[in-house]
């Protein structure tokens, strides 16, 4: 698909980009007229992932907690969710979720935010690593305040499964960054 | 020849004007025929000597309210007249899927077929003749009308009520309910359903009527009611004491049905619900009030709850009826896939099956619906059908009967119908199978049973 095929529809592109109004940015502007330049390729995989891949990524990073605010608001509409949420309350507080696990979790971001702490404070050196640390610490505090103080919502333990899907996957991208920050020197 | 020949077309245009205006005459004749439906009216003499015959159906048009023993349009006794059957003309104005369809199966049903002689009838002239050009349309011929208030008049003549039809309201009698202002005794009226919301209620509501959330009288997760404590404080908030005349309905009457079947247990002594839920009342062209109103509290309740703690029961009373058949029976009011433990019917309850040796009383399509039990404008069902329905499952009415469905709903519109048409030793097994099968050393059992 690269090369003669792929050509005309690069070049479609850029002007698109080129007309559109939110693609006003120096630094952007210069990534897309690069296109038509021979590494046109190579950018637009790079164009893709910052338009479309890391969004969605990020979408999908948030999706746990959508998933939950979206059962919390309509656990007041209908009775079905409202008593489905009450069952796995009672089942998640059985099983994933007793008190002493709650701990542990508590325990475990408690950790996760004093180690991203302290790389922020020692490798942080980059804007992105500054970024990506803060975000990974702040998603620590906030899981712990939100486990401690938020147990009378009725979507609880869906927050909290979504709250440690975003912070896992922080771990994943900060991991990934830190990888290729290696690999480059 | 040309006087001859002008007197020839004159004569042919004058026979063919005659023939033509015969001819319209005969089509005009035959449209009015197929327009309009000429029907005897029956006498009761003739009527009375064709009762319980096998090729005469009488079928009674009225509001079902009517049929059950309300004495409404002017008619001296209420009731209808024995072996008949009911097909209400308010069921012509029922907007549903499938209405013809479902009529039709209804018609079947009855024993309202084409091939007998059909007696339909009112009392304001009207139901009948509605039903009357239905059935025409259906390919029905021998029918004949008749006004049921000859027949009331008539004290020698039986019309047959429900025992305690009463417990089962129309909107005219909660209209008068409500203008009267009940001679001066305490009454309530509340719209029940799920939530403090309450879309139902905003959107239009009975006059004075106050909002019950469910939730006030039960709790989860095994949704049983509430302890009989907090039902007293339940009671109080909402000003309802033993002696007061409670009305209860919603947009779903089911949640109505089940609170109702609560305030009984604690001893409310005149517990009602409105017939066909709020589109009876809609339906009646009532005043429809859109202000909230707030709940006025009281400060006793008049008697210790539960004044009739038989009314409902828990699982060892339900384990001592399973263990002895002899006594009691546990009737499944869940739909037949529940039943057979092929669903559970809910996504809150995860077991599938039902307590080993119950038997399946009917429900309807799905775990909030009772197409068994309900006509197609949602009002109770014919007590007859009810009956003869329960008699072909081999439930045995002169034993205990306890309904149970998933966690009590279905299960007390049930018993509050069972209760309706007079049917002795009735119980709600509150817990349902939610709460049986928590505890799994209870008996289960799955698949068809022996003898359906």
């Amino acid at each position: 698909m690269n090369g003669v095929w792929t050509r005309p529809i690069l070049l479609k592109k850029v002007n698109q980009i080129r007309n559109n109004d939110m693609f006003k940015g120096e630094t952007i502007r210069r990534m897309v007229l690069s296109f038509s330049s021979e590494k046109g390729d190579d950018l637009m995989i790079k164009a893709m992932k910052t338009f479309f891949l890391y969004p969605l990524l990020t979408l999908l990073q948030f999706s746990g907690i959508i998933l939950a605010i979206v059962l919390e608001n309509l656990s007041a509409e209908k009775m079905g969710v409202a008593r489905y949420l009450i069952f796995k309350k009672q089942q998640f507080e059985s099983t994933y979720f007793t008190p002493q696990l709650i701990l542990i979790y508590t325990i475990i971001l408690g950790i996760g935010a004093i180690i991203c702490t302290l790389l922020l404070l020692t490798k942080g050196k980059s804007r992105g690593k500054i970024i990506m640390l803060l975000v990974a610490v702040a998603a620590n505090i906030i899981g712990i305040i939100f486990i401690q103080f938020s147990a009378d919502l009725m979507a609880y333990h869906f927050f909290i499964i979504g709250m440690v899907i975003v912070i896992v996957v922080q771990y994943v991208w900060i991991m990934k960054f830190f990888k290729q920050e290696s690999k480059s020197t | 020849m040309v006087v001859n020949r002008k007197a020839i077309r004159l004569l042919l245009l004058g026979s063919l004007l005659v023939l033509s205006a015969c001819s319209n005459n005969n089509t005009a004749g035959k449209n009015k025929k197929e327009t309009s439906v000429v029907t005897q009216n029956i006498k009761t003499d003739e009527l009375k000597a064709n009762i319980g015959k096998d090729d005469w159906v009488i079928v009674d048009t009225r509001a079902n309210d009517a049929f059950n023993g309300w004495a409404l349009d002017g008619v001296k006794r209420g009731g209808h007249i024995k072996d008949a059957v009911d097909f209400s003309a308010d069921w012509l104005k029922v907007k549903v899927d499938k209405q013809d369809e479902k009529l039709t199966e209804v018609l079947k049903s009855k024993g309202i077929t084409t091939d007998k002689n059909v007696v339909l009838y009112d009392a304001n002239g009207k139901d009948a003749q509605n039903v009357v050009e239905y059935l025409q349309d259906k390919g029905f011929k021998n029918m004949y009308k008749y006004d049921v208030k000859e027949w009331a008049e008539n004290q020698d003549l039986a019309l047959e009520a429900y025992p305690n039809y009463e417990m089962l309201v129309p909107s005219s009698w909660v209209n008068d309910l409500i203008n009267n202002k009940n001679y001066g005794n305490p009454y309530k009226i509340f719209e029940v359903s799920w939530g403090d919301e309450a879309k139902d209620y905003k959107n239009g509501h009975i006059p004075g009527a106050v909002h019950i959330n469910t939730d006030e009288v039960e709790e989860g997760p095994v949704w049983n009611r509430l302890k009989d404590k907090e039902l007293e404080k339940f009671a109080l908030r909402n000003g309802i004491t033993k002696d007061t005349t409670v009305v209860l309905y919603g947009a779903d009457s089911m949640p109505a049905f089940r609170t109702a079947v609560i305030l009984k247990y604690m001893g409310v002594t005149d517990v009602r619900v409105l017939n066909g839920g709020f589109t009876s009342w809609k339906n009646g062209s009532y005043q429809v009030e859109k202000k909230v109103n707030t709940k006025k509290s009281v400060t006793a309740f008049g008697t210790v709850i539960p004044a009739n703690s038989e009314y409902i029961i828990d699982l060892p009373e339900a384990k001592a009826i399973q263990a002895n058949k002899n006594n009691g029976t546990l009737v499944d009011i869940r739909s037949w896939e529940e039943y057979t433990g092929k669903i559970s019917g809910y996504d809150y309850i995860e077991a599938k099956g039902r307590p080993a040796g119950s038997v399946w009383g009917h429900a309807g399509s799905d775990s909030s619906k009772l197409e068994d039990f309900r006509n197609i404008d949602n009002t109770m069902r014919s007590g007859s059908e009810i009956l003869s329905m329960w008699e072909k499952d081999g439930i045995n009415m002169d034993k205990e009967l306890a309904f149970y469905c998933g966690t009590g709903w279905r299960a007390a519109e049930v018993l509050f119908y069972a209760d309706v048409l007079g049917v002795n030793n009735i119980t709600l097994y509150d817990g349902g199978w939610n709460e049986w099968s928590m505890d799994t050393s209870n008996p289960v059992e799955k698949g068809e049973p022996n003898k359906k």
